[in-house]
């Protein structure tokens, strides 16, 4: 019972606080974006299929941005924090898919790990799927802000997962609060930790590396819930479409393109079309050797089937097609829920 | 049929590399021997390659079986005949936490943080296919093509999507041995392999904390080394840089063992572990073999007799000298990046070299634990700390080297591209980080709580 007790003090005493962070957040009524980190997505078939588009700057001081827009066709739009005048890093780009319509709608900055509440230049960018729109940006700037929202965006970027991509295990870039990197500011705190008890314990060398060790140890626990994190969200996909984050459904691909190579007696020769990274092509290619596959986006006599991938430009036959599919296609295999699709082609 | 055939690889892999760790042990503590079967029998089967290579016979199922039946039974012949106490004796276990509720916080963070990376290594590696972008040109992608080919592949140019014919073949020949038997090549025997190649390296590494501190120290070590953010998203397997850390983990530690027992065939056991480490990836060669052959001068000279010293470490490149060997004969080098050793100039480098070092996700603060700790060592040898063990700390002179190294490389030669485009950097960092792990957790022997 006592335990009970304690528990719930501590609860009550935790509770009070945490609600008056929040209150901001519940006094705003209106609808927030959230952007979400472009690279987590394949965004390449709204980019491919992108017909007009628009960009700019936008700077200010604060956590939301509101834009005031009309169009009549949904937009894609793309953000990121500038890290000097002229660049930034195409890591740090977000993207934010907005409905069509004309209501001002309000992003909230806060989701990107690179937002501090200071002075802050954007890079902006809006898609559109129509070659004629008539989308109007009619007014776009940064405001709001109080200390509540920036502690909350500290505790949001802290909790934040590491971006996981397949093709990025040669280094981690890490997490952001306010824009510094977590790695920094936690070591600088376990310096001044360790220096504390050191003195404090008299300079006895065992307290000191214990708070070492624990410091390292709740560091580390975060990346590790990152890792337990994936291990679930994957398996889940895997197990239950057979498909997993960047490699989408192309072992469904490669699956039923080995099918068709039992079904006849010559060897498949295939080329793969795309117009972003050759990852897909590459895993293809993997896991469909000894088939010979193609990723230079030609195609020989010898080509009897295109796998398009959602990132390639168009249909065959179009002008701005990403491959040169030579008139020979002779019918569309099967097109996957991913976007790509897989073409028979006539011998040449 | 893929199931059993890879059990079967399994049970005569396992047998051979326990049987032979035990030999070179003296029958010493058949766990330890459990836990670096494995990782010897992977050795073993890479130095099989390179001689079936070497003679030009086929990489089929027949000549495999053959081969390494031969070496079981040559094994098995040795193990009988080798007498010894089939009994470990344990040391005065010294814990690293002497406070309780420490002690009880320290192992629930370290079970949680486990589990869940053991959960990430094992999904990624077994249940899910073969994915990493490396993984899918130069390292199992080869893997694949040599199988199919039933000969080491060493293409030149991309055509086939490898060409890289100078990597060391410790990964490719586990992933094809499991293989042989299968009609087709099975993605998730290959991966599972590794997968249980890490595991039964970490447990080892374990286990010699456990057996030369105390479980605290094996449990916290293993912790530590596992959860490095980059070295878990590792353990998803697929690179060759992972075993790579592993070997060479497992040569300091048997090494540390070496000098502490007065043990030859601990000596004999961590000098294979360094070949495994240049079997495992070209730098190995450096920041394994080589450093391990200097360390171990520098650790038990006096200790054991110089000439029976010289004879161990000749025996440990007996067993990686079938490797540019057989580059040699096939015309090749011992590095695919020909720049890595012209001296260039980058010292513009250096703000990105410590920006990767103590700023990046791919390490958190570790690094940042790793310098305040050697300075509380220093402190700590400069006041005669009885917790501290001096030979122990010595070996951190290993991982500052190869610390050194890698800054050198990447500021100093050509291979500065690779820093700029965050290519190889960070993880060829890992070795480092994990040999300073190691050497400092060894060196910590507290008999009270001082």
């Amino acid at each position: 019972m006592r335990y009970t007790a304690r528990v719930s003090r501590i609860f009550l005493r935790l509770a009070v606080p945490v609600a008056f962070l929040l209150l901001p957040l519940a006094v705003s009524a209106q609808e927030i974006y959230v952007p979400r980190l472009a690279l987590d997505s394949d965004l390449s078939p709204v980019i491919a299929g992108s017909l007009s588009s628009a960009d700019g700057f936008v700077e200010g001081k604060g956590p939301l941005l509101r834009l005031t827009y009309a169009s009549v066709v949904p937009l894609h739009m793309f953000i990121a924090p500038m890290i000097n005048a002229t660049d930034y890093n195409p890591g740090d780009m977000y993207a934010v898919d907005l409905p069509a319509g004309s209501e001002p709608a309000e992003i909230d900055l806060t989701a990107l790990t690179k937002w501090s509440p200071g002075m802050k230049r954007y890079y902006v960018s809006f898609l559109s799927g129509g070659s004629e729109t008539d989308a109007e940006i009619q007014n776009i700037e940064i405001h709001g802000g109080n200390i509540g929202s920036t502690i909350m965006a500290a505790g949001r970027h802290l909790f934040q997962p590491e971006p996981y991509w397949v093709s990025n295990v040669h280094f981690l870039r890490g997490r952001r609060v306010l824009g510094v990197p977590l790695a920094v500011v936690g070591g600088m705190l376990t310096i001044v930790l360790t220096a504390v008890v050191f003195v404090w314990k008299k300079k006895r060398l065992a307290p000191a590396l214990l708070s070492l060790l624990l410091c390292a140890l709740v560091s580390q626990l975060l990346m590790a819930t990152d890792a337990g994190r994936l291990a679930f969200t994957h398996t889940k996909e895997w197990l239950t479409g057979g498909t997993f984050a960047q490699p989408q459904d192309l072992y469904l691909v490669a699956a039923d393109l080995e099918e068709a190579q039992q079904d006849v007696d010559v060897p498949l020769s295939i080329t793969v079309c795309f117009d972003a990274s050759d990852y897909e092509a590459k895993l293809l290619r993997y896991l469909l050797a000894p088939v010979n596959v193609s990723i230079n986006q030609t195609i020989n006599e010898k080509t009897s089937h295109i796998v398009v991938l959602p990132s390639a430009k168009r249909d065959p036959g179009e002008e701005t097609e990403t491959c040169d599919f030579q008139d020979r296609v002779e019918r569309l295999e099967k097109t996957y829920p991913s976007g790509t699709r897989v073409y028979a082609l006539r011998h040449a | 049929m893929s199931m059993l055939i890879f059990l079967l690889w399994l049970a005569i892999l396992l047998a051979e590399g326990w049987m032979f760790t035990r030999v070179l042990l003296r029958r010493d503590d058949r766990w330890l021997c459990l836990t670096l079967a494995l990782p010897m029998a992977a050795v073993l089967n890479a130095v099989l390659f390179a001689k079936i290579t070497l003679v030009s016979l086929p990489l089929s199922p027949l000549v495999l079986i053959i081969y390494h039946l031969t070496t079981l039974a040559v094994t098995a012949v040795l193990f009988w005949k080798v007498r010894g106490t089939g009994v470990y004796v344990p040391q005065e276990p010294t814990p690293f936490l002497s406070v309780g509720r420490f002690r009880a916080l320290v192992t629930v963070l370290c079970s949680v943080i486990l589990l869940q990376i053991v959960a990430f290594s094992f999904t990624h590696s077994v249940i899910i296919p073969t994915h990493q972008i490396d993984s899918l040109t130069n390292w199992t992608m080869r893997s694949k093509i040599s199988f199919i080919d039933q000969e080491l592949a060493f293409d030149k140019t991309e055509e086939r999507g490898i060409a890289k014919p100078q990597y060391p073949f410790l990964f490719h020949s586990l992933q094809i041995v499991v293989n042989e038997g299968n009609e087709t090549w099975n993605d998730r025997a290959a991966n599972a392999i590794l997968f249980l190649l890490s595991l039964s390296a970490f447990a080892a590494i374990g286990l010699l904390l456990a057996r030369l501190r105390s479980w605290q120290h094996g449990l916290i070590g293993v912790t530590l080394i596992a959860s490095i953010p980059l070295m878990a998203y590792h353990l998803e397997h697929g690179y060759g840089d992972i075993h790579l850390v592993e070997y060479a983990a497992l040569s300091l530690l048997l090494l540390i063992g070496a000098r502490e027992r007065r043990s030859v065939g601990w000596l004999l056991v961590s000098g294979v572990m360094a070949a495994g480490a240049a079997w495992s990836k070209s730098e190995g060669l450096f920041v394994g073999l080589i450093f391990w052959m200097m360390m171990s001068v520098v650790l038990l000279r006096g200790i054991v007799p110089a000439k029976i010293l010289g004879l161990s470490l000749a025996a440990a490149w007996l067993f990686w000298l079938q490797f540019p060997t057989l580059m040699y004969l096939k015309g090749l080098g011992l590095t695919p990046h020909g720049s890595d050793t012209a001296l260039e100039m980058h010292f513009d480098m250096l703000p990105a070299a410590l920006q990767g070092i103590f700023a990046a996700g791919s390490f958190g603060m570790l690094w940042t634990v790793l310098f305040v700790s050697f300075i509380l060592f220093l402190i700590g040898l400069k006041k005669k700390h009885p917790g501290i063990d001096r030979v122990s700390f010595a070996t951190v002179l290993w991982g500052i080297a190869v610390l050194l190294l890698i800054l050198f490389t990447y500021t100093m030669t050509a291979n500065a591209e690779f820093l700029r485009n965050g290519q190889s950097f960070q993880r060829q960092l890992m070795i480092p980080a994990v040999l300073l792990i190691l050497s400092l957790l060894a060196a910590w022997k507290p008999r009270s709580g001082r």
